[in-house]
């Protein structure tokens, strides 16, 4: 058993923890409600209402967990104990119990996602590196790749590098190497890759399917973003930029053989049609309702801040401390 | 793993000739850019360290050959490094113009072609 300040900062960790859990299954409904309708929302305006969706139950974590912490620190132990939240052991902690699994997997589970990622960082650094040894610099953050088959990415964190393979640019037109340069150019200037693993990281915490859903979502939002980014520039209409996609995707449609899983299947497909159609201006995008946001946000904090102490409760029913 | 200058030559050089020891190696840099042999017989084990070339023992000395193709090598490194971060692990490193783009039929690459030329002869008709 332990007591005193120790016992006071291993509680609210397991509030924060347990509390993650019921924002993380409040959002997890809000999205499976709203899968589609996000793709109805402008494009900056989705990108945050998605960056929200996967950082909120580690505000709502860190908020309740505070709020527990400062009430019991700001009131007397009789008002403490009659109020509307509350955690009737709050300095005292036993080590073998329920609190301490909950502590342990939960931190094993952000260990076991962190290391994961990280390695697949190195992992990905190591290769990109070998392959910028074959590359070579054709025009500012531009390189080329010799190879056949036609491709375009941009890669890097604080250093961007936008590759394109010899095979591409043997396909293509000088228009249609600037819509693809452009776009990829205005991936590197936003940041896009840094931004698509901290999402990756931060989307690993829902349930697999909803993790891809998210992430297909993010990946959708950026491309349009970016493809929208290249409509700036002189000469390049949007049919333009349209119809070079649909080429990029024949070309490597010719190369790879099909998935035959529907699912990846239809993954690849929507985002293509979803980009040709916001290209062609046949979706009709709305603002995100900022006060229907607001009031999901108030509802996520207030269900998480109502359940603690119910699912606390329920677990010292079941298991004893 | 980043590859130094040399060590891309005498891959280059492997991929031209398919196999070659150390003092065939060292033989044909001689000629073009000096060195010793020590050095060449490091780059040679740098790479073999490196995963990119196998090698066999022939008499006492090693013969070495590139494990992949150029072409191969980077085919394999670019599907790595842009493999989709919705259908597989990771690739939330990179923003590819294509890598999302490689599953379709040829009806939704006809039907969205289609579309494409009717928003162009709509716009066409506007601006005459």
């Amino acid at each position: 058993m332990i007591e005193g300040a120790l016992a006071i900062w291993l509680n609210t960790l397991a509030i924060a923890v347990i509390t993650f859990f019921i924002a993380n299954l409040a959002v997890s409904l809000i999205i499976s409600v709203l899968d589609q309708r996000f793709l109805g929302m402008e494009v900056e305006p989705r990108k945050n209402i998605l960056w929200l969706l996967v950082v909120i139950p580690w505000c709502v974590a860190v908020l309740v967990s505070g709020y527990f912490l400062y009430k019991f620190s700001s009131l007397d132990p009789f008002s403490w104990s009659t109020a509307y939240a509350h955690w009737h052991h709050m300095d005292v902690y036993a080590v073998f119990s329920w609190h301490s699994i909950t502590l342990l997997l939960a931190l094993l589970g952000i260990a076991y996602v962190l290391i994961r990622k990280v390695s697949l960082l190195l992992k990905h650094k190591n290769e990109l590196s070998l392959l910028s040894g074959f590359a070579r610099k054709i025009g500012h953050q531009v390189y080329e790749l010799e190879l056949p088959q036609a491709c375009a990415f941009t890669s890097g964190f604080l250093t961007k590098h936008c590759y394109i393979t010899s095979g591409m640019l043997k396909a293509t037109t000088v228009q249609e190497q600037a819509v693809i340069l452009g776009h990829e150019k205005a991936h590197a200037k936003r940041n896009d890759p840094l931004k698509k693993w901290l999402f990756s990281i931060l989307a690993t915490f829902f349930l697999p399917s909803l993790t891809a859903r998210l992430k297909l979502h993010m990946t959708l939002a950026m491309e349009q973003a970016a493809d929208n980014a290249v409509l700036s520039e002189e000469n390049i209409s949007s049919t333009m930029v349209a119809a070079t996609l649909v080429k990029v995707a024949r070309l490597n449609a010719a190369e790879a053989p099909l998935v035959n899983n529907e699912l990846v299947a239809n993954f690849g497909a929507d985002v293509l049609e979803q980009r040709v159609f916001f290209l062609l201006g046949q979706l009709e995008l709305k603002p995100v309702n900022k006060l229907l946001t607001l009031i999901f946000i108030v509802l996520i904090i207030a269900a998480s801040l109502s359940a603690i102490d119910s699912v606390h409760h329920l677990m010292e029913t079941i298991f004893s401390h | 793993m980043k590859l130094g200058e040399l060590e891309k030559l005498v891959l280059q050089y492997l991929w031209q000739n398919d196999s070659a020891d150390v003092k065939q190696v060292f033989g044909h840099f001689e000629k073009t850019r000096g060195g010793s042999l020590n050095t060449i017989q490091s780059t040679l084990d740098r790479l073999y360290k490196k995963d990119l070339l196998t090698r066999h023992k022939e008499g006492h000395a090693f013969v070495y050959q590139a494990k992949v193709e150029r072409h191969e090598l980077i085919g394999q490194l670019i599907k790595s490094v842009t493999s989709d971060f919705i259908t597989e692990d990771d690739s939330s490193l990179v923003a590819a113009f294509s890598s999302i783009s490689k599953e379709f039929n040829e009806e939704q690459l006809l039907k969205l072609e289609s579309l494409i030329e009717q928003q162009r002869l709509k716009l066409g008709q506007e601006s005459k």
